[in-house]
């Protein structure tokens, strides 16, 4: 009789968000828990909806960018090379060929940029706060170099169709060749910091378990895809501008766990500083951009198009159609947050409620990309 | 045990570094030379007026809407002093609004406008609206302080 | 006039005349997505898919090296289960479900991909009701689709029959417009919605 009354459980469900640190921006989830057991999670979002997608629609095709820049503003340079390959293709021009090293280059750039951003937030989560400061530091110097490259820390507003807006500045490439090694030192730093931590791994290690089936059915992509063991990028399975030439590797993971995403980020870092380096070792001169028409005459031929790029935070698409007028007719965001998003259903059930916190960070969603 | 060491010894190895923080208010950053803040209207100093003929491009590409324009006829063209027609005759930029993308600068035929250091607009009130007179004075600080046309290549990009 | 018309056409490096007329422009030679020459792996699938698919009717075209198909929306999701059951093809990974409206009709595009045999494919289906586009949901075989087809219902207005779970996704609950329609103008719905500042006036 008592045993029967003390064994009786009720299903509680907790609201997390959606103003709270630990959701990264403006998400909001209702988990169902049953004790200290997470039983299912409901999110929503929409919070930071801005109708980007209505927005392009009417404004002229480059102006367009500016807006891109906003939807996932921690890689800026990514999302800009993923719609300014879109224009180049449904016009037919080619960028030449040191735009081509540039935008590499600072994309690489950004992808370092975002992982230690996801770095510093993961550690957060996890409830280590120095290495956020690390992150930060490092991240710094390189914001520094995209000031001078583009006039702005966060929203560029950089490439174009058929190129760059204008030059590299003066001395960027030596003074990126002196800050390599430093970014690199930086990286090797965070890594001596968190990934041997005895806290940080019994956090971290077998948490969250995502099998590739269950990535793969969720159409998740990029860092979150690749530690579940599936290896697939964007840069390989469908390459674009120059990463055919470029020698990297796409590192995997095993177990798909919250460490397993996290160690993948770190990977990937390194090989941006490789690739990096490649570009920086064979950046031409030359002009930075094919002429197209100025803005009352840029026109695109009727057609459509689905561009792609992996960005930091995966496979990020863009479905184009073109009328033939000024503006693009529809341009369709395929945000790979959004998707990874989809599978934190599956990665929350029966963990415990406390780890909901660090799979949510092991996710490194960008809200602003979620909801567009 | 060991552990504990190795982060003594970092700590000791970062105390004698070089602080990596800035007091912002009391210190800045210096800015890089193509650094965007809030656009300033250029001034000709050659004839004497704005460059800016208020011929409404900026205002019509303007993503935010923040800029109102407003034209007239310049009184220097009908005495010869000036190859202008018409002039500005009221500029105002909402600051609060306007989001530094530099598009106003891309899309003016007359290079006309720049993208200025200023971009510190912090205040109580939500709009914070530059007339000429301030647009022109953004502009002529920020050559006075840095003596240069920044981001001139940019010029009629987009 | 007419000489001197005739006079200056000739030139061939006379520069493009600047304002165009957005419609009546006929595109020089075949639209840009057929220039671009067809990827092997996409060959091999057109190839497939002819022998494979002889009852479902279907219409294909090369789109920047890759295969696309038209179908309609009754064939969907037979198409939709062969594609991802067929061996030969094992489309595991959908990238992406766009809605489009294109005023007399809704378009609903498919961005396939497979991580078995590395090719691409567009699924399209045109829903000539634009009152009440309707379309059968492929959560069933792709879990993916879920969210996207949740946006898709509220920013079309499409129903997808047999969708696990139709609540709106990014807008409020109470909103009944659907924002991506072309006939939605950009701000003047909202402002009487409260909460909402109005645009201030320029003056
Ligand atoms: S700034 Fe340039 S585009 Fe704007 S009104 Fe003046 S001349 Fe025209
Ligand atoms: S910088 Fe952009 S937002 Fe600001 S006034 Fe110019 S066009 Fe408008």
């Amino acid at each position: 009789m008592t045993t029967e009354r003390a064994l009786r459980t009720v299903d509680m469900h907790i609201n997390v968000g959606p103003q709270h640190p630990a959701t990264h921006g403006v998400f909001r989830m209702v988990l169902e828990v049953d004790g200290e057991r997470v039983a299912g999670c409901t999110p929503y979002i929409g919070y930071l909806h801005r109708g980007f997608e209505k927005l392009a629609e009417n404004e002229e095709w480059q102006e367009v960018i500016i807006h891109l820049d906003r939807t996932d503003y921690i890689s800026q340079f990514n999302n800009e090379l993923c719609y300014a390959m879109g224009m180049e293709r449904l016009l037919g021009v080619e960028p030449p060929e040191r735009a081509e090293y540039a935008r590499v280059i600072l994309a690489e750039l950004n992808r370092i940029v975002s992982h230690m951003m996801f770095y510093g937030a993961f550690g957060a989560d996890v409830g280590a706060l120095t290495p956020f400061l690390y992150a930060f530091r490092e991240r710094e110097r390189l914001q520094r170099l995209f000031e001078a490259v583009s006039g702005a820390r966060l929203m560029h507003f950089y490439f174009r169709a058929g190129g760059l807006k204008e030059d590299l500045p003066e001395g960027f490439a030596d003074e990126l060749r002196r800050m390599l090694p430093a970014v690199q030192h930086g990286i090797d730093e965070c890594d001596r910091l968190l990934t041997q931590n005895e806290v940080f791994l019994s956090r971290t290690v077998g948490v969250g378990k995502l099998a590739a089936s269950e990535a793969i059915a969720y159409g998740c992509s990029g860092p979150v895809l690749r530690a579940s063991g599936v290896r697939e990028d964007v840069r390989r399975s469908d390459p674009y501008s120059l990463y055919p030439t470029l020698d990297f590797d796409v590192p995997v993971g095993k177990n798909g766990d919250c460490f397993d995403r996290y160690w993948v980020r770190l990977a990937e870092m390194r090989e941006s500083v490789r690739i990096v380096q490649q570009c920086l070792d064979r950046l031409p001169e030359g002009p930075i951009r094919t002429p197209v028409p100025r803005y009352p005459h840029f026109r695109v031929e009727p057609g459509e198009i689905y561009v792609h790029t992996e960005n930091p935070r995966g496979d990020y698409g863009l479905y184009l159609v073109s009328k033939g007028g000024v503006q693009p007719y529809r341009v369709k965001l395929r945000s790979p947050c959004f998707c990874n998003l989809m599978a934190l259903g599956p990665m929350l059930r029966d963990s415990y409620l406390a780890d909901a916190v660090v799979i949510l960070g092991s996710l490194d969603i960008v809200l602003g990309e979620v909801d567009r | 045990m060991l552990g504990v060491l190795k982060g003594l010894v970092t700590t000791w190895k970062t105390h004698w570094r070089a602080p990596v923080t800035v007091q912002y208010p009391d210190e800045r950053l210096p800015l890089q030379p193509r650094y965007m803040g809030f656009p300033g209207l250029m001034w000709d100093a050659e004839h004497d007026e704005p460059f800016c003929t208020g011929c409404q491009v900026c205002m019509r590409y303007c993503p935010t809407g923040c800029m109102f324009v407003e034209m007239k006829d310049n009184p220097k063209f009908a005495t010869g002093e000036s190859k202008r027609r018409k002039i500005v005759a009221d500029f105002t930029i909402n600051l609060s609004r306007c989001i530094s993308c530099s598009i106003c600068v891309e899309v003016c035929n007359f290079e006309a406008i720049e993208m200025t250091h200023h971009h510190e607009r912090a205040g109580y009130y939500p709009d914070q609206v530059a007339g000429l007179p301030t647009l022109f004075q953004m502009s002529a600080d920020h050559r006075a302080g840095v003596g240069q046309k920044p981001g001139h290549e940019t010029r009629n990009l987009l | 006039m007419a000489d001197l018309d005739e006079q200056s056409q000739p030139t061939p490096s006379e520069p493009a005349p600047p304002a165009r007329p957005v419609p009546a422009r006929a595109p020089a030679g075949p639209p840009p997505g057929e220039r671009t020459p067809v990827k092997p792996t996409a060959q091999a699938l057109a190839d497939h898919l002819a022998l494979a698919w002889p009852d479902v009717e279907h219409h294909a075209r090369f789109n920047f090296g890759d295969i696309e198909l038209t179908m309609p929306a009754g064939q969907l999701l037979a198409a939709v289960e062969r594609c991802r059951n067929d061996p030969a093809l094992a489309f595991d990974y959908l990238m992406c479900v766009s809605g489009v409206d294109y005023e007399t009709s809704i378009e609903v595009v498919y961005h396939l991909y497979s991580y078995q045999h590395h090719h691409h494919l567009t699924l399209k289906v045109t829903l000539a009701d634009c009152d009440r586009p309707t379309l059968d949901s492929v959560t069933a075989i792709w879990p993916a689709a879920d969210w996207h087809e949740r946006e898709a219902a509220e920013m079309l207005g499409i129903t997808f029959l047999g969708h696990p779970d139709p609540r709106p996704l990014l807008l409020d609950d109470d909103v009944d417009e659907h924002p991506l329609r072309r006939s939605h103008q950009l701000v003047a719905v909202y402002a009487d919605r409260p909460g909402i500042v109005e645009e201030p006036d320029d003056d």
